[in-house]
């Protein structure tokens, strides 16, 4: 009888789902060609009704994107600031960096049709202060600003505690969402009682999409493009959105992300391992990634890949040591067994972001070529791509780049030599030893078992790196120990960096500039090598007093002057001479996007924005993509 | 007598896989272990029989390893699990009262605390290097309680037939009520719950190693089943790297079973039952 | 009457021991625990923010958050609130890696979801399984049995991950009957949404219940096998009852006391959830709610969520310890 129900019901589900599929409807209730479909970055929101952005808000599910809205976008594929809610970069009002003028556009309204003018950027800075004990997200934004004051609608004076170089970024967007600030509705707000418990579940948008529907259990959020969305803040950007719906959704684990785009039911995701999108290009071949030729995928990522360890420790406190391990890493067979050698490759410690190979690696590669370790050995092989390129060829890849310029841009300019005997050397100077079995021991005679640390499944091509530069160090006779880390003990083995020895991460970044990244290298930072409390900066660990004085002097100089790069380089070559980081790569962005429904995706031949679904210029692309006529 | 094919074939399984994965490793040169020892995804051919893996380890030998490994492994856990269920249940249930209440209230303290956040910590304890020791150690103090509250509860139904008062009439001591007497009733119930508990710790120590508590690297049938699942093997259309592992885990099991119920069968034909 | 009393305090005394021992190891688990909301809380600030904060705006946000997320008081102070958060109040605070919002929201989202799948197939595969080991112990030539024995014997084995993505595959993919994601709008209950919440939710429960149903044919099996050779079998059979009686009267009454036991170990863990199903499908339930709080460092989300695990599985011991006597009326309090 059971069994009779069920076929019932199963027949009834067929149905539906076969009357579905006649109209082209999405699971949600909208025509699929209005719709577009994008797997979320956190798969599942913790916080699916909370859009107030100073509370823990939902943070990848749209809004960010697509609702709210904010005084300087960037545009990432160059670096520049884009001016949205404010008509002009800021004006410097005197030479302290400390007093600015924001200036903002007239005609921009909030999805009820008040106008947003200065006062909702006065609120928020004011509202934010009186409840900074009660709102998480509050704290940048009223560390930062010392008094500010209206001048009229659409002019507003900041005067900051301390001073900023970056005013526009930390104020508006720095590369993938609001640093700090992330203008409230001062109408709506200032009605609530307690703001601090206000959840704003149904957020009114400065952006051209408000909320349409969600799931409270956080597995989708639905946006629908306002009706004046021509009063929004995407007026600025001079281009009329297709789009209708816009679905974030967690579409479940990576296989069936794959079986969703074969069915053409997802539009994008965010990074799927190259096996599987292989697998889908089988058998849907509208679904592409962002190159046709190698790498393939989207390298201009604000991180870099790269190999910390608490330098604090010894061995690794000897740069031998790591020096001996950065040439006994096999970065050719790494970058194959994560991601088929799709990488772009530096050795400099930096994102190699295209706009930065100008400022940084063009002028670094004839120093690069001549460093020498101390014993004179010349560590540096600019040839590697073109090595890493023979032996894909070899492999049977037939697109890839050509020599010279292309491969430069495309797969970097070189990395270390993979030199055994040159790190069996170091190693013998920094006083290790081989024993019997030809394992290493550290000087005390014990076998040394470093642990090197990565994410599990969560990151899985930096997963697949981890257990593949363990293999490597294996081979060189190290009993390395290969730790895979969950979600939130590897943000704590960052922030500590006092309980395991090494790990692969994403400490790099330079987002526009690497000031960011360097300022937090000083020794002000450090602590003792066990500490265990959360280090505050210098999470590498990194002792070195000359650069400690180099970095001190390079904050001090506007970065608008080209000392400030000049100072720039010295400090990335201190940090090469010390192999303060072995640095990998940038980040591949494995992307796979559907041309399905949508088309004009952006890509290596039509760069006009990055094609992330996740950073706050995913509004760009939205933009930009045109319906391809599919029914 | 006549032996059943039930057994015959469940023996046939069982010697097959014990005997391949203790022998066959003797004859292995490379470390399956070991990435890149040979050209990845290389097809099925005399020379690898099973093909290689996205890391260029070959699967045949890989898998081999494995079996010998999860064998020691899931047969360690499993005399384990079932002992310890069997003394506490079998004692608790037949001799009641506070003892029966101590015991249960450590038993059900085991059953009641979840396994998963306390496996976190310890993961963050040994440092991502447990040994094969501990592993079981970890298998067994979580495999134990479950079953030990199922024994006791056929313990507590048999201690009040008559059969018992007999037993304790003619002036048998404890133990020897509880092993003679007792036990028969648990038995062919003990042996699947052996069975299920091989498995179980084949299955269980998998998870562990996404955990970090055990060594992906050291191969075990849950250790292919992770790398083939990590290279979404199915998706990819690599069915002989994941189907291969399960195939193995599901032939011991089955072979197992047949073996254990094929002797219950023979057992029961020979005294003329059915 | 008064043994049967006598029994049952000292069994309520030790249902509360092991409450308490339970309760105090959650509590005392996350404080062991390799991260901490705060770590947490900078690492999402990071994915935001970037290394824009300098040293001293990190050593700044951490102290704030530790005095909003009020983990600062002493561990005895801490113990005590929670015990009182437990036992008096009910109520675990705001989840701290979703601040302010409160645990109980999340949970009374979650929970029905869990509930009903999570009980509609334990059941159903302990039903099904019992069932089918039944006969195959019973009659060992029954072809009906022994194909559905095979099936569950084969089955039983396969990693689960593996089995109900390959279910997916063919039944939300090669043959598209099935959704492949779970989508229900939300709003009030009409007949429409029940229909989408079935046709949504079959799948998931398929794959529990065929994966589940293996272990209790085995089981039931072995039981029944031993239990037809007793003496009191053997005399019914030769008194000529009816072999069908025979296996439901004499030897599925005998044979079912470990199977009620697991029933209701199986039922008071199903508030843990079904993780694996639940990322599978996309399904809401505890099980995710369960790895966030793990994997965020957020207490209280955790105590939320292991408080109920951990008392219902105190209950059904303790109910079932209570109702053996129902089942066997061998059986005597002592």
């Amino acid at each position: 009888m059971a069994k009779k129900k069920w076929l019932a019901i199963a027949a009834v589900a067929a149905m539906v789902a076969s009357s579905l599929a006649a109209q082209t409807m999405t699971e949600f209730g909208t025509p699929r060609n209005e719709t577009l479909v994008v797997q979320s970055f956190d798969s599942r929101s913790s916080a699916p009704d909370t859009f107030n952005w100073y509370l823990d808000r939902d943070l990848w599910h749209g809004a960010r994107m697509l609702c709210y809205s904010y005084l300087w976008e960037m545009d990432t594929a160059n670096g520049a600031t884009v001016n949205e809610l404010a008509s002009e970069a800021p004006v410097l009002l005197d030479n302290s960096y400390t007093k600015f003028r924001i200036k903002l556009r007239p005609g921009i309204y909030w999805s009820d049709g008040v106008e947003f003018t200065a006062d909702d950027i006065i609120y928020t800075c004011e509202a934010t202060r009186k409840n900074i004990d009660k709102l998480p997200g509050a704290r940048m934004l009223n560390m930062a600003w010392k008094t500010i004051t209206k001048v009229d609608n659409y002019t507003i004076d900041v005067v900051l505690n301390d001073k900023d170089y970056y005013f526009a970024q930390n104020w508006g967007v720095w590369t993938w969402g609001p640093n700090m600030l992330c203008p409230l509705p001062k109408h709506l707000y200032e009605k609530q009682a307690d703001i601090s418990q206000f959840k704003d579940s149904q957020p009114l948008s400065l952006g051209a999409y408000t909320l349409y529907k969600f799931d409270p259990n956080g597995s989708w959020h639905i946006w629908k493009l306002r009706d004046d969305w021509q009063r929004s803040s995407w007026q600025v950007y001079k281009k009329t959105p297709k789009v209708k719906y816009i679905v974030f959704m967690n579409a479940g684990p990576e296989d069936k992300q794959t079986l969703a785009f074969m069915q053409n039911k997802l539009d994008a995701a965010t990074f799927m391992s190259w096996d599987n999108i292989k697998a889908v290009q089988k058998r849907n071949k509208d679904v592409k990634t962002f190159a046709d030729k190698f790498p393939y995928f989207w390298n201009d990522d604000a991180c870099a890949f790269s190999i910390s360890f608490n330098e604090q420790k010894a061995p690794f406190n000897d740069k031998n040591v790591r020096w001996g391990l950065a040439l006994v890493t096999d970065v050719k067979a790494v970058t194959i067994a994560a991601l088929g050698g799709a990488f772009r490759v530096s050795a400099v410690p930096m994102v190699a972001q295209s706009w930065m190979k100008t400022r940084f690696f063009d002028p670094l590669m004839p120093w690069l070529q001549d460093f020498a370790l101390d014993d004179g050995y010349k560590p540096f092989n600019r040839n590697f791509p073109e090595e890493m390129k023979a032996e894909l060829a070899k492999r049977g890849e037939k697109n890839l780049p050509a020599k010279g310029l292309e491969t430069d841009t495309l797969m970097g300019m070189g990395w270390w030599k993979y030199d055994p005997a040159e790190a069996e050397k170091l190693f013998l100077k920094a006083g290790m030893k081989r024993n019997a079995d030809k394992k290493w021991c550290t000087p005390d005679g014990k076998v040394w078992q470093p642990v090197l640390a990565f994410p599990s499944d969560w990151h899985t091509i930096l997963q697949r790196m981890g257990f593949s530069v363990a293999d490597s160090w294996k081979k060189f006779g190290i009993d390395v120990i290969a730790k895979q880390v969950d979600n939130a003990e590897y943000g704590k083995i960052g922030n500590y960096n006092n309980m395991l020895d090494a790990y692969m991460g994403w400490p790099g970044g330079s987002y526009v500039t690497p000031v960011q990244f360097m300022q937090n290298l000083r020794q002000k930072y450090l602590l003792p090598a066990d500490s265990n409390t959360a280090l505050v900066g210098n999470l590498l660990r990194w002792d070195n007093k000359e650069a400690d004085k180099k970095i001190e002097a390079m904050l001090e100089i506007p970065p608008e002057k080209p000392e400030a790069v000049d100072a720039q380089r010295d400090i990335l070559k201190m940090m090469i001479s010390d192999m303060a980081d072995i640095n990998i790569s940038d980040i591949p962005t494995t992307i796979p996007e559907n041309w399905h429904y949508w088309k004009n995706w952006p890509t290596a031949n039509n760069y006009y924005a990055t094609p992330l679904t996740w950073w706050s210029c995913f509004k760009v692309v939205v933009m930009n993509l045109e319906p391809s006529g599919a029914k | 007598m006549k032996i059943n094919n039930r057994l015959k074939i469940g023996i046939v399984i069982v010697g097959l896989f014990v005997l391949g994965g203790f022998i066959l490793p003797i004859f292995c040169t490379v470390d399956p272990s070991l990435q890149g020892s040979y050209m990845d995804y290389a097809p099925v051919s005399w020379e690898h029989l099973l093909g290689t893996d996205a890391l260029g380890r070959d699967i045949g030998w890989y898998l081999v390893f494995s079996i010998r490994n999860s064998l020691i492994l899931g047969v360690t856990v499993a005399i384990c699990t079932t002992a310890i269920a069997l003394v506490v249940g079998l004692s608790a249930g037949f001799s009641g009262g506070r003892y029966d209440r101590v015991m249960m209230m450590i038993n059900d303290s085991f059953i009641v605390i979840p396994a998963f956040p306390i496996l976190i910590i310890l993961n963050s304890l040994v440092k991502g290097h447990a040994s094969q020791g501990a592993i079981i150690a970890i298998l067994v103090l979580f495999g134990w309680a479950w079953s030990s509250r199922t024994i006791r509860s056929i313990a507590l139904s048999v201690r009040e037939r008559e059969f018992i008062n007999m037993a304790w009439f003619s002036g048998c001591s404890r133990p020897k009520i509880i092993f003679r007497e007792v036990f028969p009733h648990v038995f062919s119930y003990a042996v699947v719950g052996f069975i299920n508990s091989i498995l179980w710790a084949i299955n269980t120590e998998a998870s562990l190693a996404v955990l970090g508590l055990s060594s992906v690297e050291r191969p075990t049938l849950g250790a292919i089943v992770y790398w083939a699942n990590t290279y979404s093997a199915v998706i990819t259309e690599h069915y002989i790297w994941i189907g291969a592992p399960i195939l193995a885990t599901v032939l011991i099991f089955l072979g197992l079973f047949l073996t254990s119920t094929g002797y219950n069968q023979y057992f029961a034909e020979r005294r003329g039952h059915s | 009457m008064k043994n049967f009393l006598n029994y049952l305090w000292q069994r309520l005394l030790t249902f509360f021991v092991v409450l308490f021992i339970g309760i105090s190891v959650l509590f005392l688990l996350p404080r062991l625990m390799p991260s901490d909301p705060i770590d947490n809380y900078l690492q999402r600030l990071q994915g935001s923010a970037g290394q824009a904060l300098t040293g001293e705006q990190v050593a700044e946000i951490r102290k704030a958050l530790g005095e909003m997320y009020g983990i600062q008081g002493s561990l005895i102070d801490q113990y005590f609130g929670y015990l009182k958060r437990v036992f008096v109040s009910h109520d675990f605070g705001p989840s701290l890696a979703a601040y302010p919002k409160p645990v109980s929201e999340l949970i009374n989202l979650a929970l029905p979801w869990t509930f009903g799948l999570m009980l509609v197939s334990t059941i159903t595969a302990w039903l099904l399984g019992n069932l089918v080991g039944l006969v195959a112990g019973f009659f060992h030539n029954r072809k009906f049995a022994t194909v559905l024995e095979t099936l569950g014997i084969l089955i039983y084995p396969i990693p689960y991950y593996i089995f109900a993505f390959v279910l997916i595959i063919f039944f939300a993919f090669l043959i598209p009957a099935f959704p492949l994601t779970f989508v229900v709008m939300p709003g009030p209950v009409t007949f429409q949404k029940i229909v989408d919440i079935i046709y949504n939710s079959f799948l998931p429960a398929l794959t529990l219940i065929l994966v589940n149903f293996g272990w209790n044919v085995l089981g039931m099996k072995s039981l029944a096998y031993s239990t037809k050779e007793e003496g009191y079998v053997l005399y019914a059979r030769l008194k000529g009852v009816k072999p069908r009686r025979i296996m439901y009267n004499y030897v599925a009454r005998n044979a079912i006391l470990p199977q009620i036991t697991s029933l209701a170990l199986s039922l008071g863990s199903i508030f843990g959830g079904a993780l694996i199903t639940e990322m599978l499908f996309s399904y809401p339930g505890i099980g995710m709610l369960m790895r966030s709080a793990i994997s965020n460092g957020d207490y209280n989300l955790l105590y939320g969520t292991i408080t109920i695990t951990i008392v219902a599985v105190a209950i059904s011991t303790l109910a079932i310890d209570l109702l053996y006597p129902l089942f066997d009326p061998r059986i005597r309090h002592r």
